[in-house]
């Protein structure tokens, strides 16, 4: 799995590339902890390139979306593809999260 | 030799109990789903489930020691495909095992629920002297001839 920042204008997006599972989810965990740690007023996660997603990696965003509803920050799910989204659905969090299945942030 | 083959297929593998291998044991769990006749989405939600259950064997029986072993095994069948993961930690107690309620959202508990809503049957079986046994099946929906599905 890889993970990449690109920040502007008060949001950071975090891009995620590869399975989000037991063994590369702590990567991510730190790096969204980080976020909100600093306050960052809006997240977007693009898992665009994410084939596959467990129950660890569903931990991880829910973290994430605890983090950003103490800080008030607005996290936002995009490129939820037709891979993962059934997982989502399963956990039935895909009502849970701002979530997108295309990749456009608005 | 014997003129009437098995109905039942096996494949069974012994995997490190780290998270590393999890690749491995979803690869090859989703090549067994599809030789079992399993459509490809349920090939995807069992691969989760499978990979759920030996991610639980690495937290709870083997406590994060990456170390240990466990055993996975499949028994196609016409009508079903069953699986078996053993361990060799600290025995699961069943009547702790509970998938969360889903409106309750926090991190954690969602690997039960997944196991559970993906499979057909699943019992925990804790007679063994060291460990536990989690025993999973997948019935195959039996397909008429025009290709649609009837209920088993």
């Amino acid at each position: 799995m890889e993970v990449t920042l690109a920040d502007s204008e008060g949001r950071s997006e975090v891009t995620v590339s590869g399975d989000l599972d037991m063994q590369s989810s702590p990567e991510l965990r730190r790096m969204l902890s980080d976020l909100v740690r600093k306050n960052v007023p809006h997240i977007i996660i693009n898992l665009e390139a994410v084939p596959y997603i467990d129950s660890s990696g569903l931990a991880t965003l829910v973290e994430c979306m605890q983090g950003t509803n103490r800080t008030k920050a607005r996290l936002q799910l995009i490129g939820v593809n037709e891979k993962i989204w059934p997982v989502f659905e399963l956990a039935r969090l895909h009502k849970v999260f701002e979530i997108s299945r295309d990749a456009t942030v608005d | 030799m014997s003129e009437v083959a098995s109905d039942t297929r096996t494949v069974e593998i012994r995997i490190p109990s780290d998270p590393a291998f999890m690749a491995v044991v979803r690869r090859l769990t989703s090549a067994v789903g599809t030789l079992a006749g399993l459509p490809p989405e349920e090939t995807s939600a069992v691969t989760l489930a499978v990979d759920e259950a030996c991610t639980n064997v690495i937290k709870h029986a083997y406590k994060h020691d990456y170390g240990q072993q466990m055993i996975l095994n499949f028994e196609l069948k016409p009508d079903r495909l069953e699986l078996r993961l053993r361990d060799y930690g600290t025995k699961c107690e069943p009547s702790r095992i509970k998938g969360r309620d889903l409106d309750d959202v926090r991190p954690g508990g969602l690997g039960v629920h997944i196991i559970r809503k993906v499979m057909d049957e699943v019992e925990y079986d804790t007679g063994h002297d060291v460990g536990t046994e989690l025993r999973m099946t997948k019935f195959l929906k039996a397909v008429k001839t025009d290709g649609s599905d009837t209920s088993r």
